[in-house]
C-alpha cells in the first residue's frame, strides 16, 4: 500500500530544483521529500549527477583578457567611424549626381544606374546601403528649384 | 583582485557600470577583471571549446560596452552580462549550424551512458592516476552531454546547476513561464544523470 507521502508526489520538475541544492520554497516538498522514499532517492541520484556535472575549471586569464577586450572595443570604434565617413561621402555623392541630372523630372534607378562609374570612381559602391533609400527621387520644379 | 584608481574592491557592479557610463575606462576594466573567469566558464558550457568561449566572453564584455547606455538596472548587472553572453552564444552555435551546411550535426549518443571500459568501472579509485583518467573521462562526458542538448535545456542546466540562477531569473533567461523552464531544467538533469549513471555507480 502506497503511503500517503508517496500518493503526493510533487512533479519531477519540482525535485530537480531540490536536487540543485535549494531549499524548497514549499515546506510540505521538503518534508515529503524526506519522508518519501522514492522522492528522496530521485533527488539523490539527480544530486550525485549534477555534483558529477559540476563546471570545468577556469584559470583566469588575466590582464590579457582585459586587453583583448579594449582592442576589440578599438576596432569596433574605429569600424564605426570609417562606416560614418563612407555613408557621408555617399551621401555628397549621391546629392552631386542628382544636381547633374537633367532637371524637371523623375530620376529613377535607371539613372542612377547610368552614373554607376561615377559611383564606382569614389568607391562607394561597396556601401550602397546609405542609398537604399534613393528608389525615386524626385527634382524641384520651381523656377527657384 | 587588482585595483584600479578610484575602484574599490568593493565597489558593487551597478557602481562600476554607472561609473562606466560616465566615462570611466577603469570602472568598466574592474568589471571585466570581476566577471571574465564566470563568463568563460558559462561560455564553455554553451560552446565546449575554451578558445571559443574565451573568445565569446570577450565580444560579450565589448558589447555590453557599447550598451552601457541601455542598461536600466532591471536586472542584476551579472544577468545582464550572462544574457549578452547568451545571445552571442546562441548566434555563433547558429552560425556553425549554417556553416556545416543548415542542418545540425548532432554527436552519436551512441557512447553516452555506457559503462566505462572493464577495469575503470570496477576500480575503487585506488590510485590517483585512475581518479584522473576518471575525472576526464566524467568531463568528457558531460561535455558531450551539453553538446547534445537542445539550446534551452542546455542553457537551463548551466545557468542552474553552474550559476546557480532561480527559478525565476531562469524563465526570464530563456524567455519562457517557470514552468517551461522547470521542465527544461528537468529534461537536461535527467539526461545528464542517465549519461553519467555508470560513474555515479562506480562512486558507490
Amino acid at each position: 500500500m502506497e503511503s500517503s507521502a508517496h500518493r503526493a508526489c510533487p512533479a519531477k520538475e519540482d525535485l530537480v530544483l531540490v536536487a540543485g541544492g535549494d531549499a524548497p520554497r514549499d515546506a510540505s516538498l521538503a518534508a515529503h521529500v524526506a519522508g518519501c522514499p522514492s522522492c528522496a532517492a530521485e533527488v539523490e541520484g539527480l544530486r550525485r549527477a549534477v555534483a558529477l556535472a559540476r563546471p570545468p575549471e577556469v584559470t583566469d586569464p588575466g590582464d590579457a583578457f582585459n586587453r583583448a577586450v579594449w582592442r576589440r572595443i578599438a576596432r569596433k570604434r574605429s569600424r564605426h567611424r570609417a562606416g560614418i565617413a563612407v555613408a557621408s561621402v555617399a551621401a555628397v555623392a549621391a546629392a552631386a549626381v542628382l544636381v547633374w541630372l537633367p532637371r524637371g523630372r523623375a530620376v529613377s534607378e535607371i539613372d542612377i544606374a547610368d552614373h554607376l562609374d561615377l559611383y564606382q570612381h569614389l568607391d562607394i559602391i561597396e556601401h550602397l546601403d546609405a542609398l537604399e533609400g534613393l528608389d525615386l527621387v524626385f527634382i524641384d520644379e520651381t523656377p527657384d528649384g | 583582485m587588482r585595483l584600479l584608481p578610484g575602484i574599490e574592491e568593493s565597489t558593487d557592479d551597478a557602481t562600476l557600470i554607472d561609473m562606466a557610463r560616465r566615462g570611466n575606462t577603469a570602472a568598466f576594466d574592474a568589471l571585466v577583471t570581476r566577471h571574465r573567469t564566470r563568463l568563460i566558464r558559462l561560455a564553455c558550457g554553451m560552446v565546449a571549446d575554451q578558445e571559443d568561449a574565451v573568445e565569446l566572453a570577450q565580444e560579450a564584455f565589448m558589447k555590453a560596452y557599447g550598451s552601457l547606455g541601455r542598461f536600466r538596472g532591471d536586472c542584476a548587472p551579472r544577468t545582464w552580462l550572462d544574457r549578452i553572453l547568451v545571445n552571442l552564444c546562441v548566434d555563433w552555435q547558429r552560425r556553425q549550424r549554417l556553416r556545416r551546411g543548415l542542418f545540425v550535426v548532432r554527436r552519436r549518443d551512441d557512447d553516452l551512458g555506457q559503462p566505462p571500459e572493464e577495469g575503470i568501472a570496477e576500480s575503487s579509485w585506488l590510485s590517483d592516476p585512475q581518479r584522473v583518467a576518471e575525472s576526464a573521462r566524467i568531463r568528457s562526458v558531460v561535455r558531450r552531454v551539453l553538446a547534445s542538448l537542445p539550446a534551452k535545456q542546455r542553457l537551463a542546466f548551466v545557468l542552474r546547476h553552474w550559476e546557480g540562477y532561480d527559478t525565476a531569473q531562469l524563465a526570464e533567461a530563456l524567455g519562457c513561464a517557470e514552468g517551461t523552464a522547470k521542465v527544461h531544467l528537468h529534461r537536461a538533469t535527467e539526461r545528464m544523470r542517465s549519461a553519467l549513471a555508470p560513474f555515479v555507480a562506480s562512486e558507490e
